[in-house]
C-alpha cells in the first residue's frame, strides 16, 4: 500500500458504538473498548459536536489525527456501507469474507488517502466509499474465484465461478454492469442522489444534506431527474 | 430552520438551468412520475407504465428504469430506507439474512409484498421463476404467486404474450385445471397469481407412493384429458404436461398446473425460429424433437408420457441426450407398457399406444378423443382391475396373448380398423345373455356367472368370415366361433342378423358360462376376407366337444397371435420380431384383402 500521502497511522476505527453485523469485529471493538482509557469530557464534547458536522469537515479533523471524528465517520458509514455490500458481494465472498472488515479497512483507507478537493460534499464522499468498498469486493470476488475453497453447505449449488451477488441474481450480471457503467457517466451530483437514494436508502433529508440540496422536496427531484438519466444513459448502453 | 426565500429561489434558478440545457422536454414527464415512484419506494404499475411506451428507446428506458427499481428494491429490502445513517440491523437481523440467503444457495430479495400481494412463504423454484404463498388482503384469501426470476429480462413482446396467456387462462373454468387470477408486472417483475392447491404433484405421489394402478390411471388420465381439452378450447397448447405439474390436491381433485411454457398456436408461429423447446424431454411428442410446431396432438402426446409414467414409473423413451432421445424416437424404439407391467389390461394398453403414437395423424387427434376412448375402458376395466388376483408365474406368458387381442381391441375405439383403409362394410352386432324370457345386452363391465348363457348377434352389410374369441382372467384362450360340426359357419351372408354360435347339431346353442373367474374378454372380428392364419390355426383343433363347449387354443396359437401384441412396433427393417403390420397383413391376407377388419371387444366381470 502506498502510504506517501499520509501521515497518519491510523489502523482501525478507533472506537466504539456504531453497530455492526460481524460478531467477531464486535468482539473485537468491546475489547478494545476495555483497554482504552475512559473518554473524557472535552472527547464527549467533541463526538456531540461532531455528531451534527458535516462528514467533509470530520474528514479534515480525522486527517488531522482526531480520533473521535474518525470515530463519528465510522459510526456513520460503515454500517451503511456494510448494508449496501451485502447486496454487492457474491455469496462465495460474502460466506468468505468478513464484510465488516472490508467496510472498515476500506473506510480508513479512504480517510487516509482520500484528498480534500476530491470530496467537497459528503454525498461525494460516500460515492467515493461506495466506490472503494465494490473495487474491494472486486478483488475479493476475484480471489475466491481463483482459489478453490470449502464450504459448508451441503445442499446449495456450488458456483464454479464466483456466483452472482445479490443484485446479480436480481437483475443479472449484464444489467448490473450496464449500471454501473450509466451510473459513472452520470454527472457527479446526480451520481452521488443515486447513490445516497437508491444504493444507500437514505432519507430525503439525508440526501438534501449529502448532495447540499436545501430540502428534502428538492433532494427528491434532484434523485427523480438523476433516475431518468441513469435509465436514459443504461437504454444506450443496452 | 429560519426560512430563506432567497436561496430557495437560487437554487431552484441554478437547477433549473441543466434541466433545460440537457434537452429534458415535456416527453419526461412519465419516466420523472416512474422514478419519483421508483424513488419513493411505491410499487410502480409496469404494466400501465408499458402501455405509455411508443417506441424501442421507450421501452429500454423502462427497461432500465425496472432495473433501477429493483435495485432500490433490493437496498431497501433489509429496512434500510429512510432508516438513520447510524441506525443498523441487528446481528440477530443480519445473521437470519445472510444465512437464509446461503441456505438457499441462490439470493432472493426478502420479498414481502407483490403489488397488493402480501408474501408469505416461499413454496418452490423452478428455472421460470419462484413460487410463493401469498395473501391478497381485498379478497381475503391466500394464493399461490410464481414470480418470474427477476434476472430473466423479458422483451416487451414476451411480456405482452404472458400478458395475453394470462388473459386466455383466466377465461378457462374448468375444475381440473388451476384457476388464474391475474397477471401483471410490479417492480419490474412479473408474476402470475392463481388459486392455491394444497396436495402432492402426482410426480411426487409416484416417486414416494410408486406407481399408480391402472383404474387409479384411467380416472386421472380422464380429468386431465378434460383439462387439456378445456385449455385447447381457450385457445392455449400447455406445452409443458407433466407429472410434475399436476397436483392432487387434498380432496383428491386432479389440478393441472403451470403454464410457464404455455403458448397460443399463432403466437408460436410468429416466434419462429427464435423458438426453443420448452418442456421436459421425456414428455416431449417426436415431432417437436423434429423442429415441427406444438399442436394440441403434442400435448395429448404428453399426456400419454405422463399416464404411461403414472401406471409403470418410467418413461416409454428413455434417453440420457436430445441426441439419443431423437434418434430413439426415430428408431422407433419405444417401451410398451405391458412390457413393463404385465398385468395392464390390453385396451387400456393400447389407449397408451395410440397417445404416443410417433406420427401425430395416429395419434388421439385431441384430448377429447383420448377422455372418450378412457371413458370407454373405465367401463371395461375399473372394477375388474380390482379383482384382478396376481397369478405371478403365468401372468406374464398369457398376457402376451392377451395383449395380442387387445391389439384388435383397440380397433373398437372407431369400430373399423383403419390401418389398410377404411373397412367397406359395416356390421352390427351386439352380445346377448339369454334366458327362457329375455335378452339381455351385455355392455363392457357386465357381470356374468355360472350358467348364463350367451350369444352373439351379428348383421353386416356384406358377407363376412367371423371369429369370436374368450379370455379368461387367467389368459387361457378359446375359440367360440367357428365351432366345428356347427352348422353355422363363415361366411356369414349380408344384411342378416346371424345368432352366434348358431345351429349346432341342429339345435339353436348358446355359449355357457361353466366356470368363474374374474374377468372374461370376448373378441369378435369379423372380415370380408378370410383370415387364413388365424383360421387354420382355429381349424387345426380338436373338434368342439358339443354345444357351447369352450375350445382351448394351444400355446402355438397364442405364439402366433402373440405377434400382434407388438402394435406399437413399426416395421424397422431390422429387428427379428415382425412388426403388427406385417402380422396384420398375414393374417388379413386374402384375394383382394384391402378392406380392413370389423373388432369388438367387450370385458366382462365373472366374480366367483
Amino acid at each position: 500500500m502506498n502510504l506517501s500521502t499520509t501521515h497518519l497511522t491510523l489502523r482501525d476505527c478507533p472506537l466504539n458504538s456504531y453497530t455492526v453485523v460481524d460478531l467477531s469485529l464486535r468482539r473485537r471493538i468491546r475489547k478494545r473498548r476495555m483497554d482504552e482509557p475512559s473518554h473524557d469530557a472535552t472527547q464527549a464534547e467533541r463526538r456531540q459536536r461532531f455528531l451534527a458536522e458535516a462528514s467533509v469537515e470530520l474528514l479534515v479533523h480525522a486527517q488531522q489525527g482526531d480520533d473521535v471524528a474518525l470515530d463519528v465517520l465510522c459510526q456513520r458509514y460503515i454500517p451503511l456501507l456494510q448494508r449496501w455490500a451485502s447486496g454487492r458481494l457474491p455469496n462465495r465472498a460474502r460466506d468468505l469474507l468478513e464484510t465488516s472488515d472490508v467496510v472498515q479497512e476500506t473506510v480508513i483507507r479512504t480517510v487516509r488517502n482520500v484528498k480534500n478537493f476530491e470530496v467537497r460534499r459528503d454525498g461525494a464522499l460516500l460515492a467515493y466509499l461506495r466506490q472503494g468498498v465494490m473495487n474491494r469486493i472486486r478483488d475479493e470476488a476475484r480471489r475466491v474465484g481463483r482459489k478453490p475453497v470449502e464450504i459448508d453447505l451441503p445442499d446449495a449449488p456450488v458456483e464454479r465461478d464466483r456466483g452472482p451477488s445479490p443484485l446479480d441474481a436480481l437483475i443479472g450480471r449484464e444489467s448490473v454492469a450496464i449500471y454501473e457503467r450509466a451510473l459513472a457517466r452520470l454527472k457527479p451530483l446526480d451520481r452521488e442522489a443515486v447513490i445516497a437514494r437508491v444504493e444507500m436508502g437514505m432519507s430525503f433529508e439525508q440526501v438534501a444534506a449529502a448532495i447540499g440540496k436545501a430540502s428534502a422536496n428538492t433532494a427528491r427531484m434532484t434523485v427523480n431527474r438523476a433516475l431518468v438519466r441513469l435509465a436514459e444513459e443504461m437504454a444506450h448502453d443496452s | 430552520m429560519i426560512h430563506d426565500p432567497h436561496r430557495h429561489h437560487r437554487l431552484r434558478l441554478a437547477e433549473a438551468t441543466p434541466e433545460g440545457s440537457s434537452g429534458d422536454g415535456e416527453a419526461d414527464a412519465r419516466w420523472l412520475e416512474l422514478a419519483d415512484q421508483i424513488s419513493r419506494g411505491e410499487s410502480v404499475d409496469w404494466a400501465a407504465a408499458g402501455l405509455t411506451a411508443t417506441d424501442e428507446n421507450d421501452r429500454a428506458i423502462l427497461r432500465s428504469l425496472g432495473s433501477i427499481a429493483s435495485i432500490t428494491q433490493l437496498h431497501s429490502s433489509d429496512q434500510a430506507l429512510n432508516a438513520g445513517a447510524g441506525d443498523a440491523v441487528t446481528d440477530a437481523d443480519a445473521d437470519d439474512a445472510v444465512t437464509d440467503a446461503n441456505a438457499r444457495g441462490v439470493f432472493d430479495t426478502n420479498l414481502e409484498q407483490w403489488g397488493r400481494l402480501e408474501i408469505k412463504e416461499r413454496l418452490g423454484y423452478g428455472s421460470y421463476g419462484t413460487v410463493y404463498r401469498a395473501h391478497d388482503p381485498q379478497l381475503q384469501r391466500d394464493v399461490a404467486l410464481k414470480l418470474l426470476h427477476p434476472g430473466k429480462q423479458l422483451p416487451e413482446a414476451a411480456r405482452e404474450r404472458l400478458r395475453q396467456e394470462g388473459r386466455h387462462l383466466a377465461r378457462i373454468q374448468h375444475d381440473n385445471v388451476v384457476s388464474i387470477y391475474g397477471i401483471e408486472e410490479h417492480e419490474g417483475q412479473f408474476g402470475l397469481w392463481m388459486e392455491l392447491v394444497r396436495g402432492r404433484t402426482l410426480a411426487n405421489i409416484v416417486q414416494n407412493d410408486g406407481p399408480f394402478s391402472e383404474s387409479e390411471g384411467i380416472v386421472v388420465g380422464q380429468s386431465l384429458a378434460r383439462a387439456l381439452a378445456a385449455v385447447h378450447a381457450a385457445g392455449l397448447i400447455h406445452r409443458d404436461v407433466k407429472a410434475q405439474n399436476v397436483m392432487r390436491a387434498e380432496g383428491g381433485r386432479l389440478v393441472l398446473m403451470d403454464f410457464g411454457a404455455g403458448t397460443t398456436p399463432d403466437h408460436d408461429a410468429q416466434a419462429g425460429t427464435q423458438r426453443s423447446v420448452p418442456g421436459t424431454p421425456m414428455y416431449l411428442a417426436p415431432e417437436l424433437l423434429r423442429g415441427e410446431d406444438v399442436t394440441p396432438a403434442s400435448d395429448v402426446y404428453s399426456l400419454g408420457v405422463l399416464l404411461f409414467h403414472l401406471v409403470t414409473g418410467s418413461f416409454p423413451v428413455t434417453a440420457t441426450s436430445l441426441d439419443e432421445l431423437k434418434a430413439m424416437h426415430a428408431s422407433g424404439n419405444a417401451t410398451s407398457a405391458a412390457d413393463l407391467r404385465s398385468e395392464l389390461s390390453p385396451a387400456f394398453v393400447n389407449v397408451l399406444r395410440t397417445a404416443l403414437a410417433s406420427d401425430p395423424s395416429e395419434r388421439f387427434a385431441t384430448a377429447g378423443q383420448l377422455s372418450q376412448a378412457l371413458d370407454q375402458l373405465q367401463h371395461g376395466t375399473s372394477e375388474t382391475q380390482l379383482n384382478t388376483a396376481p397369478t405371478p408365474n403365468r401372468r406374464r406368458r398369457w398376457t402376451l396373448a392377451i395383449a395380442a387381442l387387445a391389439a384388435l381391441a383397440a380397433l373398437t375405439l372407431t369400430s373399423q380398423l383403419n390401418l389398410f383403409g377404411p373397412a367397406q362394410f359395416t356390421v352390427e352386432g351386439r352380445l346377448l345373455r339369454e334366458d327362457a324370457t329375455s335378452r339381455t345386452e351385455l355392455m363392457s363391465g357386465a357381470a356374468v356367472g355360472v350358467g348364463d348363457q350367451l350369444s352373439f348377434e351379428l348383421n353386416p352389410s356384406t358377407e363376412v368370415y367371423a371369429y369370436v374369441v374368450n379370455v379368461d382372467a387367467v389368459g387361457n384362450a378359446y375359440v367360440l366361433f367357428p365351432i366345428a360340426g356347427c352348422e353355422t359357419t363363415n361366411p356369414l351372408a349380408a344384411e342378416t342378423t346371424h345368432r352366434l354360435p348358431g345351429i349346432c347339431d341342429g339345435v339353436d346353442s348358446s355359449w355357457t358360462v361353466d366356470s368363474s373367474g374374474d374377468r372374461e374378454q370376448v373378441l369378435v372380428v369379423a372380415s370380408r376376407e378370410p383370415l387364413v392364419d388365424l383360421e387354420a390355426k382355429l381349424a387345426s383343433l380338436p373338434a368342439a366337444g358339443g354345444n357351447g363347449a369352450y375350445v382351448k387354443l394351444d400355446d402355438q396359437s397364442l405364439l402366433n397371435l402373440r405377434g400382434i401384441g407388438g402394435l406399437s412396433a413399426r416395421p424397422s427393417g431390422t429387428g427379428a420380431k415382425p412388426g403388427i403390420f406385417d402380422e396384420i397383413a398375414e393374417l388379413t391376407r386374402g384375394p383382394s384383402s384391402t378392406e380392413g377388419v370389423w373388432v369388438r371387444r367387450i370385458d366382462l366381470n365373472n366374480p366367483k
